[in-house]
């Protein structure tokens, strides 16, 4: 299974486009938990592909991909922004329902804890991919993120975080 | 975003008890008028909001960022809260978000399973 859609960047252009993978994940036989759990995660991303990567600029296109490599399901989304330079920390439920923390600011945590692999890397020659792989079950808590560079290989040091322990 | 025929949550009396039918896709235009009409709901001597999520099938992030500021208007107005019939796609973000483990949940989906398509109102 395999998808390939360039959109314009519009709410109404992202729904249609997680319905399209949507209904190719049903093909593909996905427990239909998992598949929510993967257009939540995708949703996310082409979300925030548009209101960070783009501006927030409707009408900027946004690139969504998938294909299925055996069980797993490999999704990427392109934008034309600078991507993730540090990972920020993982929300605190606690601390939002308090007040101390926003309460906005899920989107990244959705993607970490739906897919079980999640990568940003720039893109040639502007923007930013991620990489999201989607396994059959979803992981029992949220993965690091990994940030590779032009070459594919993971950023010095420092830069790439794995904060889950 | 949100499809106008579904934009508004229905929203119930029964006694003390303040039950609002969410519409089927929510998002963050959510907090247009779930919030304002909790307040006047609890000075009007509500004890009870129950959030119905019969008709919801697809919530995105921002949608949560409007259930904490509704959890958070109902702590301090010492009112009890609680989610009915969540199911589906919601259901997955609520219960990875940690939010099930906050709030009641009430009347379970008798089917957690949706088959409604994010993009259908």
């Amino acid at each position: 299974m395999t998808m390939d859609i360039e959109l314009i960047g519009t709410a109404v252009s992202l729904r249609q486009a997680v319905g399209t993978l949507e209904a190719l994940c049903q093909d593909s036989g996905y427990t239909r938990k998992r598949i929510d759990e993967i257009i939540s995660a995708v949703a996310e991303a082409l979300s925030n592909a548009l209101r960070h990567g783009n501006a927030g600029e409707e009408g900027r296109p946004i690139r969504l991909r998938a294909r299925t490599e055996g069980p797993a399901l490999y999704v990427e989304v392109e934008d034309a922004g600078e991507g993730l330079r540090t990972v920020p920390p993982l929300p605190d439920l606690s601390r939002k329902l308090a007040g101390q923390d926003r309460p906005t600011g899920w989107g990244l945590y959705l993607m970490r804890s739906l897919a079980s692999d999640v990568s940003f890397a720039p893109r040639t020659p502007g923007g930013t991919k991620v990489r999201m792989r989607f396994d059959p079950v979803a992981p029992a808590g949220p993965v690091g993120i990994r940030l590779l560079g032009g070459d594919g290989h993971p950023l010095p040091s420092g830069d790439s975080v794995d904060d889950t322990t | 975003m949100t499809p106008r025929s579904d934009k508004k949550q229905r929203a119930g009396h029964c006694g003390d008890v303040w039950r609002a039918t969410l519409p089927p896709i929510i998002g963050a235009e959510l907090d247009d008028s779930l919030l304002s009409d909790a307040r006047a709901a609890i000075a009007g001597g509500c004890r009870e909001i129950i959030l119905d999520f019969s008709r919801t099938e697809y919530a995105d992030s921002p949608s949560i960022g409007v259930l904490i500021l509704l959890y958070q208007l109902v702590q301090e107005s010492d009112v009890a809260f609680a989610f009915a019939r969540l199911h589906g796609q919601p259901l997955v973000l609520v219960e990875r978000i940690g939010l099930d483990q906050r709030i009641r949940m009430i009347e379970p989906a008798s089917d957690s399973s949706s088959n409604a398509s994010p993009t259908e109102p």
